[in-house]
């Protein structure tokens, strides 16, 4: 599998010279998201948006951006610095700068990579790109086109399917964890997470997570029993064993609530609180685990 | 009696080695390496500040696990004073880590988000226990009040860290192993900062108001853990050039303290004349031993389990978080200071060490 995806990368990273499509420059900017991974391929052609892009990125100025706008089939964008998790630096912002529009023939379809610019002012693109998710024909020549994902299309795919207001603001926390920027190869072999389902609040449009694997409910509960047997075995020939086994029962059924509803948490508040005071009771009783002999 | 400058028996000497090093040791080279790095250096965790903490990590954080490996399994006496930590929490870690082999999807990320709960409960825990020791040798004994607030304080910095890393939806990435936030509401964000917030002020009014009855000042040795573990989880924890070093910085503190009980106890053994000669040998040996057991755990392990074929990432993933595990296991048990055993070669200080005692002190 990991063969097959360095031989497709290494093929897109050698298309441009077959295709006569556009170049791409050497470096590969991969956004670890909320929803999955995604390589990014920057084009060649769009020289300064690049370069602006790939420095903004090891200066982490992508790393907790949040993507601002989606719509399925059509775009989602990322990178507004107003949306971060955690305001810039002033190292940061001092390294974002206007960029000029690199306009050229480059169509906006489906997987391109298009800068964002205040309506009329080309050249006060900064920091937030789109991800096209659909063809715009009315961007073409006047949005820079700068890049394409070479990687975990579906991942964006599955990020435009999150609930979003009127504004198509989205209505949950759409983050890059951490934006890469790495070499062809280094991106060949890096670990990329799949698409994974996306978890909303509000039963909405995104699917709930398929239920566990009876395996681990079955390993689960073999533990809790055989904890359960034991203390109760030890009861009376070694009584100072009640204590602990039980609480390795407890931390045991603690870890199998997260396990299984885990998933499920972040789509009803009371219960992530819930499962989060638990682990906290879990640690506070552990640290009686046993008393010295 | 409520307050906090009763004076305790068997108080000694405040510092393990000197005022300087100790302060630097115990929380002050983390708070000013912070300082350095806000004012000099960008907030993210650049190719030389993960370079530099994995180099420390060889050297400092995976010795600080061995040592409590060694501490617990290197006498049959102490396997006998802990039996069930010895032998029934290895079993336990190493359930969940099969769990998480045997389902990598389903079991592994959520073994993965119980260390990176734990761990920081963890940091919590010694940090009050440096404190109430650096207090036991100050002979100052906190009142009940007080202590409750220090201990509010200290864990509330844990929980509103963790709160705002589990708050919404997002993807954390360890070792290739993705694991989901619990997504708590946004609300409990604010309650876990109003909690440290109080606890903080609660904190500082019953010392000063202490200090005033007692008229005598505390050693700021005795808060500078708390302090530091503030700067750790709140101005520090989203700064991620500086989080990136945390567990260097609690690995350094529990060393320090780990490395006294060690000479404390091979010289309350009684088959050593403390000299210059025995510190040295005898910390070499002990440094020594964690450095090649850290290396065995954190490195041969996942290594081991790649030969057999695993990935080594995940490996990696798992491996070690099971060995952070069984790691906060051992600690939240083996060092309990209401216990002879072990407060009593914590109060053991440098120049006791390196000083056989003079005739006169020496008991009939």
């Amino acid at each position: 599998m990991r063969t097959l995806r360095a031989a497709a990368l290494a093929l897109c990273f050698c298309a441009p010279a077959a295709a006569a499509g556009p170049r791409l420059v050497p470096q590969r900017l991969v956004l670890r998201t909320a929803a999955g991974d995604v390589v990014l391929g920057l084009y060649e052609g769009a020289p300064k948006t690049a370069a602006q892009v790939l420095r903004l990125a090891r200066l982490g100025v992508y790393d907790g951006a949040r993507f601002s706008s989606v719509v399925p089939g059509f775009y989602a964008e990322i990178g507004e610095t107003g949306q971060r998790a955690a305001p810039l630096s002033p190292r940061q912002q001092a390294a974002i700068r206007p960029l000029p529009a690199e306009l050229s023939s480059l169509k906006h379809r489906r997987g391109v990579l298009s800068m964002a610019h205040r309506p009329g002012e080309p050249g006060s693109a900064r920091t937030a790109f789109s991800i096209m998710l659909g063809s715009w024909p009315q961007g073409d020549g006047r949005y820079t086109v700068f890049g394409e994902v070479l990687e975990g299309l579906d991942v964006v795919d599955t990020l435009a399917q999150a609930p979003a207001d009127a504004s198509h603001r989205p209505l949950v926390e759409l983050q890059v964890y951490k934006a890469q920027v790495m070499t062809a190869a280094e991106a060949a072999r890096t670990y990329l997470a799949p698409a994974h389902l996306l978890v909303v609040p509000g039963g909405s449009p995104a699917p709930q997570p398929p239920p566990a694997a009876s395996g681990p409910a079955a390993a689960a509960a073999a533990f809790l029993t055989l904890a359960a047997l034991a203390a109760y075995a030890c009861r009376a020939r070694y009584p100072r064993a009640v204590g602990p086994l039980l609480l390795c029962g407890a931390l045991g059924g603690v870890f199998s609530l997260l396990v299984f509803l885990g998933p499920r948490a972040a789509a009803h508040p009371p219960l992530a609180v819930g499962l989060f005071l638990a682990l906290l009771g879990a640690l506070r009783l552990l640290s009686s685990f046993e008393t010295p002999a | 009696m409520p307050g906090l400058t009763t004076q305790v028996p068997g108080a000694r000497k405040l510092y393990f080695v000197s005022g300087p090093l100790d302060f630097a040791l115990i929380g002050g080279l983390s708070i000013l390496t912070f300082v350095a790095l806000r004012l000099f250096y960008a907030g993210e965790r650049t190719a030389s500040v993960i370079t530099l903490a994995i180099q420390l990590s060889w050297v400092c954080n995976w010795p600080h696990f061995a040592a409590t490996s060694y501490r617990l399994y290197h006498s049959k006496d102490n396997v006998r004073q802990y039996p069930l930590t010895a032998l029934l929490a290895p079993l336990v870690v190493l359930a969940g880590a099969a769990g998480s082999f045997a389902w990598p999807r389903a079991v592994a990320p959520w073994f993965v988000k119980l260390v990176t709960v734990w761990s920081p409960y963890h940091f919590s825990g010694q940090t009050l226990g440096v404190c109430l020791l650096y207090a036991r040798r100050a002979g100052i004994a906190l009142g009940k009040r007080e202590r409750f607030a220090l201990s509010s304080f200290i864990y509330s910095t844990f929980v509103a860290q963790t709160v705002r890393y589990e708050m919404g939806i997002r993807t954390f990435n360890d070792s290739g192993i993705p694991y989901p936030s619990l997504g708590l509401p946004h609300w409990a964000g604010w309650a876990a900062n109003a909690w440290m917030i109080a606890s903080g002020v609660a904190l500082l009014f019953l010392l000063t108001r202490g200090c005033l009855k007692a008229r005598k000042l505390i050693p700021p040795i005795v808060l500078l853990p708390a302090l530091a573990q503030w700067v750790w989880f709140a101005p520090g924890g989203d700064w991620r050039s500086f989080v990136e070093f945390v567990p260097f910085f609690h690995s350094l503190q529990y060393l320090v303290i780990a490395w006294a009980l060690q000479l404390g106890e091979r010289r309350d053994a009684g088959d050593v004349v403390p000299s210059r000669r025995f510190v040295l040998s005898e910390s070499a040996r002990w440094g020594a031993k964690n450095v090649a057991l850290g290396a065995a755990l954190f490195w041969g392990l996942p290594h081991l389990a790649a030969w057999f074929g695993t990935p080594l990432a995940f490996a990696t993933g798992v491996i070690v978080s099971a060995v952070q595990l069984h790691h906060f296991f051992i600690d939240g048990v083996i060092w309990k200071l209401k216990r002879r055993s072990v407060s009593s070669p914590l109060m053991v200080d440098l120049d006791e060490l390196l000083r056989p005692p003079a005739p006169a002190e020496v008991p009939a």
